[in-house]
């Protein structure tokens, strides 16, 4: 679906990544893979170092830390915020919504919309479109888009696929009205039916948690339960080199700009390997597509594309402008690409927690 | 199909392939040389093959005749 956004901007990016880091050797004893195999692995994937929180932290934690972060450097009006929207998939309960939560422990005003979406690979541009649907109202002027993965905790120490790759981390996002005339396109698509290429079976109502649930089960050398994450690395990476490359060709044409005049590619990240086949595929130079995320932090699933962002032009965005094409792809199966022009933000930095 | 050997040699990290060669028999299999493989027939050939179509391939000449048969 093609969607079309008039006079919205983004103002400000803000990453918050957990100070704890991991190397990819300190958990290899836990695979049952031999070093030289694993190692190998670790080479091809691009896999090295990844951050986690603290085991007992959570996402409204992490949220209400990089909110107040913004209140107390004059970065963010607490004031001024009309819409709260928490994309995660480790929300801290079933219920209430955990954007309601944050609301409530920063104490916020009434006068405003809490609303958590699951989400995860293309959770940034899921964001992004329902911030720009929110601000057509003529009540909303500031929409606070805050992604936060605290998924680490859900995946099996044991389980090479997806163990080596996994991150934490958080960023919030701010989106304004646009003064200046400006456009915004978007696309974006869904395939339920391949809901369990990536999924934790267990622990939700269809299959509650019990001692059963938490057994370990092995998967071809990976152990790992069924409240686990369990990721399909060949129905993912099948899904991504057929789906996405198309869908940003269709992108480029129904927004008229031209492959070229896009000054970077901030795509998820899943993989070092899969975001250089994709940049072939569509035939972008390395360096316009950065693929350097997961092999410093690790995939913290839709918080990658504005961890991307940060690390690797942060400090020019805050005075520069550029045309982005960011695009998410994965879990649901949800795959997303938008084309925006970023300009002048007010912050684009990442902090530690 | 000229750069088919050569190719599969690198998915799978090793100095030569043959026909005979079964898969599952060499050190060097496991998830990693099949994703690498799978990749490799989406890049070299535009073919998607998931690793359970894969497994049923047990040799070189097996793989090629798959893909020789998807070509047509």
């Amino acid at each position: 679906m093609n969607l079309k956004f008039n006079n919205k901007r983004i103002t400000g990016i803000l990453t918050v990544l957990p100070a704890r880091v991991m190397k990819f050797e300190d958990n290899m004893a836990n695979y049952n893979f031999s070093e030289s195999k694993s190692l190998k692995l670790k080479q091809v994937m691009g896999y090295d170092r990844h951050r986690m929180f603290g085991e007992h932290v959570t996402t409204s934690d992490v949220g209400v830390f990089g909110l107040e972060y913004l209140f107390n450097q004059g970065l963010l009006d607490k004031n001024s915020v009309d819409a709260l929207l928490l994309l995660t998939q480790s929300p801290d309960y079933f219920m209430p919504a955990t954007s309601n939560v944050i609301q409530g422990r920063l104490d916020m005003k009434h006068d405003m919309i809490c609303m958590d979406i699951n989400q995860g690979c293309a959770a940034f541009e899921v964001g992004l479109i329902t911030a720009f649907s929110l601000l057509e109202q003529e009540n909303i002027n500031k929409v606070v888009l805050l992604n936060a993965d605290l998924l680490s905790k859900k995946v099996s120490k044991h389980d090479r696929n997806s163990f080596p790759l996994i991150g934490d981390a958080a960023s919030v996002t701010i989106i304004e009205k646009d003064p200046a005339e400006s456009v915004i396109y978007a696309n974006i698509k869904m395939d339920g039916t391949r809901h369990d290429a990536l999924m934790i079976p267990a622990g939700g109502f269809r299959e509650p948690a019990s001692p059963k649930t938490a057994e370990l089960q092995d998967d071809n050398g990976n152990l790992r339960s069924r409240e686990n994450l369990a990721m399909k690395g060949d129905a993912v990476f099948n899904f991504v080199q057929t789906e996405v490359p198309p869908m940003i060709e269709d992108l480029l044409t129904f927004s008229g700009i031209d492959k070229e005049a896009v000054d970077y590619y901030m795509f998820h990240q899943p993989n070092k390997f899969m975001l250089q086949k994709l940049a072939d595929k569509l035939g972008i130079p390395h360096h316009k597509m950065p693929n350097n995320i997961v092999e410093n932090f690790g995939n913290a699933s839709g918080v990658t594309v504005p961890t991307a962002i940060t690390f690797n032009i942060g400090d020019k965005l805050t005075g520069n402008s550029y045309y982005f094409c960011l695009a998410g792809f994965g879990v649901g199966l949800t795959w997303s690409s938008i084309v925006i022009e970023m300009k002048n933000l007010d912050f684009c930095r990442m902090i530690e927690y | 199909m000229d750069q088919f050997y050569q190719r599969l040699a690198e998915a799978i990290d090793i100095e030569t392939v043959n026909d005979d060669m079964v898969f599952e028999e060499l050190d060097e299999w496991d998830s990693l040389t099949v994703l690498s493989v799978i990749a490799m027939m989406d890049s070299d050939y535009g073919l998607t093959i998931y690793a359970d179509q894969l497994k049923k391939l047990r040799t070189v000449a097996d793989l090629k005749e798959f893909i020789l048969a998807s070509k047509k």
